[in-house]
């Protein structure tokens, strides 16, 4: 059986939470789903812990600075996915890498799906987030695109008319 | 291109390596004549930062010099302080700790041979090229990886800089389940990390014998990783507080990052460094897996690094089961240690080598001064060293390509942490 892998990115700091708490979400949306696995990640090599085929499909969730303005939400493959706008260590292996890594050994482009959402650009200047509830609208609205994207996936993938969110 | 060749080789930014380096090479009659590892980035200055700061902070914040090797550089930190509170720590901490350590050194490694290293003997650009043909020997390695990552989680809290360790111990034990579930991971990974050894024997690792000095801890009668004596193949014998009697670190113009000698010669820090110094104390069903391939400790190829890094990760694996053997989840998790003033002195076996640390703290606990001599700073003048020795071995009449990916590989294969290295004070001095 095919799975989708949902994986949220990011870290406990600051707009690099909305990965995860996205994916705390969906982790709970999801629940019921035996083809659906959901994950947390502070590096987005750690998803080979998974048992990921190239059958398989794989839907990263992140934030991102420097694409458009905040609050906006896009969606990436491997060919669109843009570069990084600073340099992380090698030692720590970027989104770019892994997902050069998972087509290497056979994950097709079009089974690997990027979607984030745009936290300001000048984080120093911009407000900083205290909590998790300061980070609410830019989550919901993140969750309510990753929901709507898996909707049509399992749609698309069974072969359903695409009309109920999947886990209301 | 005759024998007597004259020329400028610029490698102007070295890949695959953590941090920011170069290598010049000029070459005159058919000699080097110069050699530089530069190193351009800039200075971090951590240990300026730590100046009056208490303890917890010196535990947490040293963590972040590095991304890979947050444990070690806690280690050396916790077990610098305990000495300055004259606190031994419970065996139970004790043999915590060291597991955590393993769980650093699988997960550095891995990335590592996989990642950094295997592709220059396979012949590969990188490691997305390399996963095209190797795709189940990286994924192999990336799972490896990602076991190393959930042990440093277990204890830490999290892979990356965890916040688990405090003086005296740690904040917390791990549950029962959790550490159920780790060692069932560890115990299924066993035969994978054998394997690791033999596919990484079989690589085309390149015949490149040399003189060279293998420096480490020695631990009573264990592998070392947190040990009280520094020794060498060449006779050292000292205690970690006499490693400044010995060891000499000096600016050179042209790196921001200190260099090292011992009794002003270079010398080798890292897991090829400690195999040969500490051979015999592998578990022997280890030395049997490394005896079949037919590769032999000590070494003094430099390229058997990458062999020394696989084997380590199967001590690794197996030394964490072996002290989570009788896991107590009921132990006590630290003990709280008396704060007093003095100078403490810590070093530990980070994943490329002995990681030397002192401080001096006052008696609220406040560093009033510290100083930190990370591997890759070590390690530097022995590579420039090997650059000279295995570059001429090669073929100076070799093309500028061919001479500029061999310098890499021979860099690449000590995993030079660069953004270590450049946290000295004494930039500025040191220039005049």
């Amino acid at each position: 059986m095919s799975r989708l892998y949902i994986f949220g990115l990011g870290s406990p700091y600051g707009w690099d939470r909305i990965g995860w708490a996205v994916t705390d979400q969906l982790s709970n949306t999801f629940a019921s789903k035996t083809d659906i696995v959901v994950d947390t990640l502070s590096n987005p090599i750690s998803l080979f812990s998974h048992p990921i085929t190239p059958d398989d499909e794989i839907l990263f969730i992140d934030s991102m600075i420097g694409q458009a303005p905040a609050g906006t939400i896009q969606e990436f493959g491997p060919l669109t996915l843009p570069p990084a706008s600073a340099r992380l260590s090698t030692h720590g292996i970027d989104l770019r890498t892994t997902v050069a890594l998972l087509t290497g050994m056979g994950l097709p482009d079009e089974h690997i799906h990027i979607i984030a959402i745009e936290a300001p650009a000048d984080t120093e200047q911009a407000e900083y987030p205290r909590t998790t509830q300061d980070l609410t609208p830019s989550v919901t609205a993140l969750a309510a695109a990753a929901t709507d994207w898996v909707v049509g996936w399992r749609e698309t993938s069974s072969g359903t008319p695409r009309n109920v969110r999947a886990g209301n | 291109m005759s024998d007597l060749r004259t020329g400028e080789i610029h490698v102007p930014i070295l890949a695959r390596v953590e941090g920011e380096g170069a290598l010049d090479i000029r070459i005159r009659d058919g000699r080097i004549d110069e050699l530089h590892l530069r190193i351009f980035e800039p200075p971090r200055l951590f240990e300026k930062l730590l100046e009056g700061r208490p303890v917890q902070d010196v535990i947490d914040s040293v963590a972040r010099i590095c991304g890979i090797c947050p444990v070690a550089y806690q280690m050396s930190a916790v077990s610098a302080i305990e000495s300055i509170f004259d606190f031994t720590p419970s065996p139970w901490v004790q043999a915590m700790r060291r597991a955590m350590y393993c769980g650093e050194w699988i997960q550095s490694h891995s990335l590592h041979v996989h990642l950094l290293a295997a592709p220059d003997f396979l012949g590969f650009n990188s490691a997305p090229e390399m996963a095209k043909q190797f795709p189940l020997e990286v994924r192999r390695g990336l799972r490896l990886q990602s076991i190393g990552n959930d042990i440093i989680r277990t204890f830490g809290g999290r892979s990356v800089h965890p916040v688990g360790v405090r003086p005296g111990g740690f904040f917390r034990a791990p549950d029962a389940s959790a550490m159920a579930a780790l060692r069932q991971k560890i115990q299924d990974s066993l035969d994978e990390a054998r394997d690791l050894i033999t596919w990484v024997a079989t690589l085309p690792i390149p015949e490149d014998d040399q003189n060279f000095i293998s420096v480490s801890l020695r631990q009573n009668g264990e592998y070392p990783i947190m040990g009280n004596r520094i020794v060498s193949d060449h006779g050292l014998d000292i205690a970690i507080e006499d490693y400044e009697q010995h060891f000499r670190e000096f600016q050179v113009p042209y790196s921001t990052a200190l260099h090292a000698l011992l009794d002003e010669r270079p010398y080798l820090v890292g897991p090829l460094a400690r195999i040969n110094n500490n051979y015999a104390l592998l578990p022997l069903e280890l030395r049997e897996i490394i005896e079949a391939t037919g590769i032999q400790f000590p070494s003094r190829n430099m390229f058997h690094s990458i062999l020394a890094r696989a084997i380590e990760i199967h001590f690794a694996l197996t030394e964490t089961l072996w002290l989570t053997e009788q896991y107590d989840p009921g132990a006590t998790a630290y003990v709280e240690p008396k704060i007093k003033a003095g100078i403490g002195y810590g070093c530990t076996e980070a994943p490329r080598g002995i990681l030397w640390h002192r401080y001096a703290l006052d008696e609220q606990g406040h560093v009033l001064e510290a100083r930190i001599v990370p591997p890759t700073s070590q390690n530097q003048a022995r590579m420039e060293e090997d650059l000279k020795t295995s570059l001429t071995r090669f073929g100076l009449d070799n093309t500028d390509d061919a001479l500029r990916l061999h310098g890499e590989m021979v860099v690449r294969n000590y995993d030079p942490c660069i953004s270590c290295a450049t946290h000295f004070l004494d930039f500025r001095a040191e220039r005049q």
